[in-house]
């Protein structure tokens, strides 16, 4: 015999199984008031859960898979908004990026959307125009204003050029002098090349001469920036300190 | 074919006096187009002054028509869309261009709005939607899709990051003397202080500085400073 509870966890169950994930939402706001009040009016949503909460750049306990919209807020420090958002973009790749608390809606939020930003919000917003472009954001839509996006292809045509297509070269780089382009890279003169590589220092100047000729340039800096450029060079992280010292 | 201006004859200026908003139509189904001619020319601001069958067709007529907007069926255009439009706003800077079209791949709408289209609108978009389009391209700005805009800020985040990535490299514009004494100035040491440190006389400190604000285009020292966080040369140590 079926009892009616049994009905009751039938129906539970699939409820159950037919609710969409949430959206995953971290929070990045110098501001602990906003942070706090941002997160609570979040929590009191169905299908939104706020997962990170942070005042720095990075919030420490999260992890970067598991968001799926970060809401940077750019109103608490608007000088560090920009890099805020550009950090956000570049920890959260596979989030959608949303700068919180912009004063207009003008040419200004390209530059937000430059930087990396997906959406934006403006101060003047209610709580449900906030909540609202969370899950538009998350379907892969921003709602932008026909200035926003004029300003956005603008932006967009003025950067846009045709690419520097890498150099072929004929004679392409031995073994040895990439190690060298790569020592001349972190700022090494060639007595210090020579001294770690065991060779002398008129044999430096010799690799470094074919480096030059085989990239076509004149000078070593020229060399070093063609290889950041076609990839030659892994990009620099930190550009190097020690540039030069003396022994 | 053409039926342009439809027989009838055009009032310049609407009852209130303003000059009517010049609209030219091209578009391959005719009952379509024919329909939303009418319905247009029905309204007070606007002026349907030619009505077309295929982009090419309309090209040659745009400059006598003297048209503000050019309505273009999307899937007239084909492959060749960005290059039409591209010439269309060559020859006519001050049209715009509202294309109309059936959720085609965003790539392709995206390289016709880079190409100069002012506007996306869907067949499958209210006519409420066309007609709001009309007034924001007038006003210079951009009509689409919230999805589209999704995929415009994508490429637009992709192109600050590689204009991010080439001002970086372009630290090595600066010698590595250089870039050492602009890290020492980013430490607020003085000129003295960076001579003492380096082991240099403080006029050629003040030269290496000289040199450096010339190489930035730059007029002080916090400017340079500020020059070579913004592109990562040095860290933000203020920061840490």
């Amino acid at each position: 015999m079926v009892h009616p509870i049994h009905c009751w966890l039938w129906y539970l169950g699939h409820i159950w199984l037919f609710m969409p994930e949430p959206i995953r939402i971290a929070i990045l706001s110098g501001d602990r008031m906003f942070r706090e009040v941002l997160t609570l009016m979040l929590a009191g949503r169905v299908g939104l859960e706020v997962i990170a909460v942070a005042g720095e750049a990075e919030p420490a306990n999260a992890d970067p898979c598991t968001v799926d919209v970060v809401l940077v807020d750019a109103a608490s420090e608007p000088k560090l908004a920009l890099s805020r958002v550009r950090a956000a973009w570049a920890r959260f790749r596979e989030a959608q990026t949303v700068v919180l608390g912009l004063a207009r809606e003008d040419e200004s939020v390209g530059e937000y959307v430059e930087a990396g930003a997906h959406a934006y919000v403006l101060q003047g917003a209610s709580p449900e125009g906030l909540v609202r472009i969370v899950r538009d954001v998350h379907e892969r839509k921003s709602p932008s204003s026909p200035r926003v996006l004029a300003e956005v292809l603008r932006r967009i045509a003025s950067l846009s050029r045709p690419p520097a297509a890498p150099p072929r070269l004929s004679d392409p780089l031995t073994p040895r002098e990439e190690e060298i382009l790569a020592l001349l890279a972190r700022g090494l003169g060639n007595k210090e090349i020579c001294q770690r590589l065991h060779i002398t220092v008129q044999t430096v100047k010799n690799h470094v001469h074919a480096i030059l000729t085989k990239l076509q340039v004149h000078r070593r800096r020229e060399a070093v920036r063609l290889a950041y450029e076609t990839g030659l060079l892994a990009e620099p992280g930190e550009i190097p300190e020690t540039m030069e010292k003396k022994a | 074919m053409v039926d342009s201006q439809g027989g009838r004859a055009l009032e310049e200026v609407s009852g209130d006096g303003k000059e009517r908003l010049r609209l030219v139509i091209a578009d391959p189904h005719q009952l379509f187009r024919d329909c939303l001619a009418d319905v247009l020319a029905a309204e007070q601001e606007l002026a349907v002054v030619g009505k077309f069958a295929s982009a090419q067709e309309a090209l040659p007529r745009l400059g006598e028509s003297r048209a503000r907007i050019l309505l273009l069926g999307f899937d007239t255009l084909g492959d060749g869309a960005p290059r039409f439009i591209r010439e269309v706003r060559a020859r006519h800077p001050e049209l715009r261009l509202i294309l109309l079209g059936r959720d085609e791949a965003d790539d392709s709408v995206l390289d016709c709005l880079e190409a100069g289209a002012s506007g996306y609108v869907m067949r499958g978009q209210p006519l409420a939607d066309l007609r709001s389009a009309i007034d924001v391209v007038v006003r210079g700005e951009v009509a689409c899709t919230p999805r589209l805009a999704h995929s415009l800020y994508q490429r637009l985040a992709c192109l600050g990051r590689e204009r991010r990535r080439r001002e970086k490299l372009d630290f090595l514009t600066l010698t590595p003397r250089e870039l050492e004494i602009l890290r020492l100035i980013a430490d607020d040491l003085s000129n003295q202080e960076i001579a003492h440190r380096l082991f240099l006389s403080v006029h050629t400190v003040k030269n290496h500085v000289h040199k450096i604000l010339e190489t930035i285009g730059v007029h002080s020292r916090w400017a340079a400073v500020r020059h070579a966080i913004d592109r990562g040369w040095i860290g933000d140590r203020r920061r840490r």
